[in-house]
């Protein structure tokens, strides 16, 4: 079908993506191409093909007129992290002004460098004209660990524009705990962050008629800003998808460890995971680290655990890659430790996204549940990596004793004010251990006895 | 013999949705079409509505009986058993999805069957020779939600039958499955669509006049991530065979009685050029909103352009034999 002449064709892309699999099909479904690459040189006879890339979950697909020797160049739409960096398919203001507000506090009378920088942007800014960036600001609040609020995010301290739907805040302040909180009418988010010395805590978020919290992500950067040039950002994603199955550990490339050899946060990422399965000899141990909990909890041992500072924030690793499988050795359940783990992102992931969990109130009976497991869980080689760390994290926190878990509720839940808390709380904490008695006597699955404690206790008791 | 248990659920308390009933009743209406069921009896056709409650469950059991009942008293037939369902779903393992039913919400989360248990459940009752499963519905994972099983023995084998089975996931585990806009009013699922279009010829890549299961796992395998991104969707379909699955021929394809095989229509005012798949002009002009161009493809790719604005569109005529639609 094709005529005679062949032409010579380049296909590369506007973005660095090593590891790329590109597919070419011909106009007779024949595939021509199948292979791994950022960059094509090829001879193709005249002729109309379609070009598939593929790059870890994401994938899209363009059309080649092949007519004259031409240079395609592509944009690779990579929702979670690409729009930062400089990706059309956002929006030209994202980077631009991301960048510049990384640098610069937006709060009068601070001089250096901000090290926290909350930046939000609209997927397109011509789209979803309801949404404007000026009342997304008031949603989010900041509050210290003592849930104390620091601020609210408002048009006088953060800076924002409607018509190209960006909206930043920048700031400085002491190492330590804080919450960054999303309250819109009955639903809400509470992602807890880490401010360190010589590190910009950055969290991006994008909205399309509701905030993206799936895609949202935090980056630790080392380098006291956002640069619209840097890669760490990608190399983020491969390290997430390694999380996933480790085998994809193997997608990154020489250039990726370079990269996260540079950058602590990434480092301590591959640590914390190669750690979590035993690996005998992981990378980069010694390179320098950031201190998350998280790397606290893999490697110290249980005896010298402190449990002041774990705050697994990881945790949102495992919300966004939590492959549960069935497992004997718990009866009571995954989806829970998880949550219990302080579910950064997900907070509904216990419902497998289908609906959200309001009433934050029945997360403390699900936090409970997690943090009072007394029994240490088995640790079978058949675990995934993320079954793994649910593991370690529940056997940590299971040893805590009834102040510690008390303590650390109130911290995990940012110190809720809610008239009943304490009782909940004590509710929550005396049905240590029971849930999954009580569901096996009333032959109920375990999810609803948790969620309707108080009644099946009753009728449990009234058995006994 | 042929028989068919059709399943669609809308009407959830807690997200319903919109276009599950007219994908069970868009395959319903392929198979009765398409002569797949030659007795309309045979077809259980279990929808939900506003005003009914179906599907709880004991229906489809019933449904599942009474068929049963008829394929066993056709000893020397080759029997055909066709489940299809569209709603709600819950990837429990990779083999197995826990179909949401009627009264599934985040109280009842457990009101769902369990898809394996439901296979094993039809292969042991030794009455049919092939099976074919099409579930379109998420598959994200979620150990904790447990789908029933049939209320009938479903775990012991009867008979000497052992069914060549074909089992077809709108997606991979663990992932998504999307309703996507037909026009300005109705939803459908994306792979229900993609399903009856290839089962309907775009599927039979070579030709020859029927589809078989081997040819629909490729097109799905190749095609539907295609199909779904023209809705700016990404979703995989899955498709499972056992016992020689692979050999299943499903239907045969008719000949196209038309001269011309696809038709687009235009959503601007513009001058467009549509170019064949050797990039060669077939037609040029200018259109406005609501123009139509019927032509003749190749099979393949060929490709339409807008000559004000730039913008480009592939065309992918998957079958000469089909008559297919496109916007631009």
């Amino acid at each position: 079908m094709n005529s005679e002449n062949k032409f010579l064709i380049s296909i590369s892309f506007n973005q660095r993506i090593e590891g790329m699999h590109l597919t070419i099909v011909d106009a007779t479904f024949e595939t021509i191409y199948n292979g791994d690459s950022e960059h094509l040189n090829l001879e193709l006879f005249q002729g109309i093909y379609q070009l598939k890339a593929n790059f870890i979950d994401y994938y899209q697909e363009y059309l080649l007129l092949v007519d004259s020797d031409k240079n395609f160049t592509f944009d690779f739409n990579y929702p979670s992290v690409a729009p930062i960096l400089s990706f059309i398919t956002t929006h030209e203001y994202f980077s631009g002004n991301s960048e510049y507000y990384s640098h610069k506090s937006t709060i009068e009378g601070v001089t250096d460098k901000p090290n926290f920088l909350v930046f939000g942007a609209k997927y397109d800014k011509d789209l979803f004209k309801e949404v404007l960036p000026e009342n997304c600001l008031t949603e989010y609040y900041i509050l210290d660990m003592n849930n104390e609020l620091l601020f609210q995010l408002n048009s006088q301290n953060s800076k924002f524009d409607n018509d190209f739907g960006w909206f930043a805040f920048s700031n400085k302040f002491e190492n330590g705990l804080y919450f960054l909180k999303w309250t819109n009418n009955a639903s809400n988010r509470i992602f807890p962050f880490y401010i360190y010395n010589d590190y910009q805590t950055q969290f991006f978020i994008r909205y399309s008629q509701n905030p993206d919290f799936d895609n949202s992500f935090f980056f630790y950067s080392s380098r006291m800003e956002f640069r619209q040039d840097a890669e760490e950002y990608l190399v983020l994603d491969k390290v997430l998808y390694a999380y996933k199955d480790y085998k994809n550990y193997e997608l990154l490339t020489e250039k990726d460890r370079s990269i996260i050899q540079q950058h602590p946060y990434l480092v301590t990422l591959v640590l914390i995971l190669q750690l979590t399965l035993k690996i005998k000899e992981p990378d980069y141990l010694n390179d320098e680290k950031l201190l998350l909990p998280d790397l606290n909890l893999v490697t110290q041992s249980k005896d010298d655990l402190n449990t002041d500072d774990l705050l697994p924030v990881i945790s949102s690793i495992m919300s966004m890659y939590a492959v549960r499988q069935k497992n004997d050795t718990l009866t009571f359940k995954l989806a829970s430790l998880i949550d219990r783990t302080i579910d950064h992102l997900n907070f509904d992931i216990f419902w497998n996204n289908f609906s959200k969990v309001d009433d934050t109130a029945e997360l403390n009976d699900i936090y409970t549940q997690f943090l009072q497991k007394s029994k240490p869980y088995s640790i079978n080689i058949n675990d995934n990596q993320i079954i793994k760390l649910s593991k370690v994290v529940a056997n940590m926190f299971g040893k805590a004793g009834k102040e510690t878990i008390r303590e650390r509720l109130n911290s995990l839940m940012g110190n809720l004010q809610s008239e009943d808390f304490e009782a909940k709380i004590n509710d929550a904490i005396d049905s240590i251990g029971d849930i999954s008695q009580i569901a096996n006597k009333l032959n109920l699955p375990p999810t609803k006895v948790l969620r309707n404690y108080k009644t099946y206790k009753d009728i449990y008791n009234k058995l006994k | 013999m042929e028989y068919a248990i059709v399943i669609g659920i809308n009407h959830y308390e807690e997200r319903p949705l919109s276009g599950a009933v007219a994908d069970a009743d868009a395959f319903a209406q392929f198979l009765i079409n398409k002569k797949l069921v030659s007795k309309s009896a045979n077809l259980k056709l279990l929808k939900s509505d506003e005003g009914n409650s179906m599907v709880l469950g004991p229906e489809i059991d019933k449904a599942l009986e009474e068929i049963v009942k008829d394929a066993r008293s056709r000893k020397t037939e080759s029997n055909r058993l066709y489940f299809y369902f569209s709603g709600h779903g819950i990837g429990n393992t990779f083999m197995n999805t826990a179909l949401c039913l009627r009264y599934w919400n985040s109280v009842y989360i457990n009101h769902c069957i369990s898809s394996l248990d439901y296979t094993t459940g039809m292969v042991n009752k030794g009455a049919f020779d092939e099976i074919l499963i099409f579930l379109d519905c998420c598959r994200e994972h979620d150990t904790t939600i447990k789908g029933n099983s049939p209320i009938g023995d479903w775990q012991n084998k009867v008979g000497i039958r052992t069914p060549k089975i074909f089992v077809c996931n709108s997606t991979i585990y663990g992932k998504l499955s999307y309703e996507i806009a037909i026009n300005s009013d109705q939803k459908r699922g994306a792979f229900t669509s993609f399903l009856i279009e290839s089962l309907s010829g775009d599927a039979d890549l070579s030709g020859s006049g029927k589809v078989t299961a081997l040819d629909l796992k490729k097109h799905i395998e190749d095609n539907f991530l295609s199909y779904a991104q023209r809705f700016n969707k990404i979703q995989q379909g899955s498709v499972f065979t056992d016992t020689g699955g692979d050999s299943i021929v499903i239907c045969g394809v008719e000949k196209l009685n038309t001269e011309l095989n696809y038709e687009i229509t235009f959503n601007r005012n513009s001058n467009v050029t549509l170019r064949g798949r050797d990039t060669k002009v077939i037609k040029s002009g200018d259109v406005s909103i609501g123009e139509k161009w019927s032509c003749k493809l190749e099979q393949g790719f060929n490709m339409i352009i807008d000559n004000n604005s730039g913008e480009q569109k592939l065309i992918a005529n998957y079958s000469e034999n089909t008559m297919s639609y496109d916007e631009f």
